[in-house]
């Protein structure tokens, strides 16, 4: 491990090089990071052991941003680096929309309160907890036919500072555990999925952890599903899908950056009444969850954000840059996938707020189709339609389970299903899981309970 | 200024010192280098965001133990490092007895139209002139009011060694560009997209603004079409996520019966004008290189070829599993990851048909789904992202709210049109596909 904290001299001459030059504003992320992956697929094992340590430097010049890295993370790296941003900054701001930022300034140390820190967790342990959800995945039923379990884990040092006094050096912990399991029947083919992921260490996998059973039990159980039918249908989505919901239809929707670039169904509604008096949806950087973080990337404080209260748009997602055009200031949304990557304004964790229904309750006299866990799904921004593909579904006649269907798809358009959200029950739970946005993937959580909406398209075979 | 060349011979340098340091007595290792930079500009609603340079280097080292394999990766100042942890992962693993032995030496052979002096030489200005010009040129009507754009082009250079003596380098260049587009009027609002990717600095700019201009107009207004089984026209672009998707299957795989094409090696899978060959080694292919990530060379592998299922794609562990040879598709996205195996150029082979659409009485046209085919079962299902429907052989207004739902494997088999002219989208060249009875449903 790299020792960050003695850089501070070499980093304030970076951040001073780029202002004599000509920068209004810089600032610079130094990262070192120790990992490990395992993937093992059926009982053999490849495991990644990764380390990092390099320095991303953006220059702001009146409305255009330059961004260089290195991983030469001295003195003399460090300013090459702060030089070569400033010069792309200046080659370019001529072309650039004109306006200026603020940006607040912090200075703190935010170490990290895991209890088994992955780097101290001997290999054998970690491989051992693999091994056994695989050995509990194959045990599940004889119809198991191959087993995939991929964990890996991360412990990243980050300094952030800039050419306004920021000076934040934050330790991140992250752990998390997948299961993928397939299963056979004569030539019928079902996989089952299952994941586990926190801003925790090893500790996260001690109690029971079983995520290679859950995911058999699930492949196994769609031997025998039926495919969806097609047409329009009352539908309840699990907390994992709900979750998406919140995260991908209005999530992506309430980033600033969309808003300024007029690809967001959401510009202009601010303060507006876009959904029903049971939606409520938050984004919390600062909650201990995978994608937690007590500082972002542009080292602002982060803090619980309601972005929707009882249907009534509260805030958008910003970043510096976006939350100085629109006047709503930092709130803390900005992350980079890396030191090699230029912070943008993304979501950590991501929730619907629990409302007050059982789930009996939701059910009692539903019909329509009762979606299970998300395989992929797609949005598109300018009109909010998306479609999300469920692992399993079932079709709910007066409240009760019949068909049990496979490769479910929902798709509808976002405000009309804020609009058409009536129940939501009370029980909150999160999932784990990887966002792409610019070609950066972050970890993030999505949350909710069971929610009931009326009118969605489903389409099957 | 130091040349590609030198360069790759400085990486192969660090490689073969890294490898001295593992005992060949015990272990296998494989040691690869890159050095690569970058030049990009971003442009927001026509005016420029931001523009980025990078320039990495690093080095990955995979060592095997009893078939146990062990990866580690680090800047080329810590080699010594990543040697010993990737050592240390694999004697932690469990053995496997699969694995045989990483690829032999080979001689490699020549490519072409790999490498621009052009794009090595290019500075952030024209880069940013160049996200300018296809904004610019996108803009071909009053009703297309939002242009986000970005381009970007990247020099790269690679090593590759193993103790079986394995030695190869490599250099590339590429170029990039991209441009979204939104058109408005009123209430209604249409979305436009399109990409190139290419080797050379080469691009037709107007063309590619154009392109995503005219998709946005086509794309406003749309409404659903009525349900039923339909000719589906397959745009270039759909072609990749449907069809490519499904037929290019990893032998990983199939050897653990994962997918819909497991056991079907030698049959009549798509009708006999249905050929997808995987090219390692096609001129100018943004996938091309004279070998693959572990040092086997490159290969132009029939993938479909007349119909018939010709082959997996094999990296050198599956194919020694099956006592075969590699077909040179072991890949990786940088010296971060470990090998694993995915295509090269994909070429589906053009057809006969001057126009697949004017046929057409009543069908849709898909030009892009999000949705891709479950390759365990190869079911398709999905919304169609952008398209439109298809009267008396012209295309009419765009779809809204519409599904599409076929078996891969019907589907291969229901192909009736293939176009004469192809397009190529990054690594896959193809016509356009015309499929027969497809069902299309349409929701309000």
């Amino acid at each position: 491990m790299q020792e960050l904290s003695e850089k501070r001299d070499d980093i304030e001459e970076a951040l001073s090089t780029a202002r004599e030059r000509g920068a209004q504003f810089a600032d610079i992320r130094l990262e070192s990071s120790d990992g490990t992956s395992i993937s093992a697929k059926d009982g053999i094992t490849k495991i990644n052991s990764s380390n990092e340590l390099g320095a991303g430097i953006r220059a702001f010049l009146e409305g255009a941003w330059g961004f260089a890295y290195t991983t030469q993370v001295d003195r003399r790296g460090m300013t090459d680096c702060a030089e070569r941003a400033v010069s792309l900054a200046k080659a370019v701001y001529e072309h650039a929309e004109k306006f200026s930022i603020e940006v607040p300034a912090f200075e703190d140390t935010v170490k990290t309160t895991v209890q088994r820190l992955p780097t101290q967790v001997p290999i054998a342990d970690k491989l051992g907890y693999v091994l056994q959800q695989e050995r509990d995945a194959k045990e599940t039923d004889k119809r198991v036919s191959s087993t995939e379990i991929g964990y890996a884990d991360i412990v990243l040092h980050k300094i952030i500072a800039n050419s306004e006094g920021t000076y934040v050096n934050e330790t991140v912990v992250r752990s998390i555990a997948r299961a993928m399991i397939f299963a056979k029947e004569g030539t019928l083919r079902q996989s089952g999925y299952k994941a586990k992921g926190d801003s925790k260490g090893f500790e996260l996998f001690l109690d029971g952890a079983d995520i290679g059973r859950t995911a058999a039990t699930q492949a196994v159980s769609l031997l025998d599903a039926k495919p969806a039918p097609s047409g329009q249908f009352d539908a309840v989505l699990d907390p994992s899908l709900s979750g998406v919901f919140a995260h991908e239809a209005f999530g992506h929707a309430a980033e600033a950056d969309a808003i300024i670039s007029g690809t967001s169904i959401l510009a202009g509604k601010l303060t507006q009444k876009i959904g029903s008096d049971a939606v409520t949806i938050i984004d919390d950087p600062s909650l201990r969850s995978y994608g937690y973080m007590a500082y972002d990337d542009e080292g602002i404080q982060t803090r619980r954000k309601v972005l929707l209260e009882h249907g009534i748009l509260q805030t958008y997602l910003t970043d510096v840059e976006t939350g100085s055009r629109l006047g709503l200031g930092s709130n803390g949304s900005a992350r980079a996938q890396r030191y090699d990557a230029p912070p943008i304004v993304r979501m950590s964790n991501t929730f619907f707020e629990p409302g007050d229904y059982a789930f009996d309750e939701l059910l009692e006299g539903f019909s329509g189709i009762y979606f299970i866990g998300w395989q992929y799904g797609y949005t598109t921004p300018t009109t909010g339609m998306f479609t999300f593909k469920s692992r399993e579904a079932y079709a709910v006649e007066r409240g009760e389970l019949r068909d049990h269907l496979r490769d479910a798809a929902l798709s509808a358009m976002t405000l009309e299903v804020l609009h058409n959200i009536n129940a939501i029950t009370r029980t909150l739970s999160f999932d784990p899981g990887t966002c792409g946005k610019g070609g950066q993937m972050t970890p993030n959580t999505t949350g909710g309970a069971y929610t009931r909406v009326s009118d969605v398209v489903v389409g099957g075979m | 200024m130091t040349t590609h060349t030198e360069r790759e011979a400085t990486l192969l340098e660090v490689c073969t010192r890294a490898l001295e340091l593992v005992d060949t007595s015990i272990y296998q290792g494989e040691a690869f280098a890159t050095h690569s930079n970058s030049v990009s500009a971003e442009l927001e609603k026509g005016k420029i965001k931001s523009s980025q340079s990078g320039f990495e280097s690093g080095i990955g080292i995979r060592i095997f133990k009893d078939g146990s394999m062990g990866y580690a990766h680090a800047s080329l100042e810590r080699v010594k490092s990543a040697v010993d942890q990737a050592i240390a992962a694999a004697r932690a693993g469990s053995p496997d007895k699969d694995f045989k032995s990483l690829p032999p030496a080979e001689r490699y052979p020549a490519v072409s139209g790999t490498w621009d002096n052009t794009i090595a030489s290019l500075d952030v200005s024209t880069v940013a002139q160049l996200a300018i010009d296809v904004a610019d040129a996108a803009r071909i009507d009053k009703r297309v009011d939002i242009i986000n754009s970005g381009a970007s082009v990247g020099q790269w250079s690679g090593a590759i060694a193993n103790t079986f003596g394995v030695s190869g380098t490599d250099s590339g260049t590429q170029a990039a560009l991209d441009v979204d587009v939104i058109a408005h009027k009123g209430e209604a609002s249409g979305n436009g997209f399109e990409y190139a990717g290419s080797r050379r600095f080469d691009f037709d700019v107007d063309s590619v603004g154009i392109a995503a201009g005219e998709m946005a107009l086509r794309s406003m207004n749309p409404q659903p079409i009525l349900s039923g089984k339909m000719p589906v026209v397959l745009d270039p672009l759909a072609v990749g996520s449907i069809i490519a998707a499904a037929v290019t299957v990893s032998a990983d795989d199939a050897q653990r019966d994962r997918s819909f094409l497991t056991g079907k090696i030698g049959e009549h899978i798509a009708v006999s004008e249905f050929t997808i060959v995987d090219d390692g080694l096609l001129s100018g292919g943004l996938e091309t290189s004279p070998f693959d990530a572990e040092g086997v060379p490159s290969q132009r592998t029939p993938l479909v070829e007349r119909g018939v299922l010709r082959s997996y794609l094999y990296d050198s562990y599956t194919a020694n599993k099956e006592g075969r040879t590699s077909t040179g598709n072991a890949s990786r996205g940088d010296f971060r990851q470990p090998p694993s195996i995915s295509p090269t150029n994909l070429v589906i082979a053009s057809g006969a048909e001057a126009n697949v659409i004017d046929d057409v009485q009543h069908g849709i046209y898909v030009r892009a789904t999000g949705d891709r085919p479950n390759t365990s079962t190869g079911e398709f299902s999905g919304m169609v992202y952008a398209g439109y429907a298809i009267e008396d052989g012209e295309l009419e207004h765009a779809l809204k709210q519409t599904n599409i739902g076929i078996n891969v494997l019907d589907l291969l088999q229901q192909i009736d049109g293939i176009s004469r002219e192809v397009k190529t989208y990054f690594s896959l060249t193809t016509p356009t596909v015309r499929v027969r009875d497809v069902s299309v449903a349409s929701s309000d």
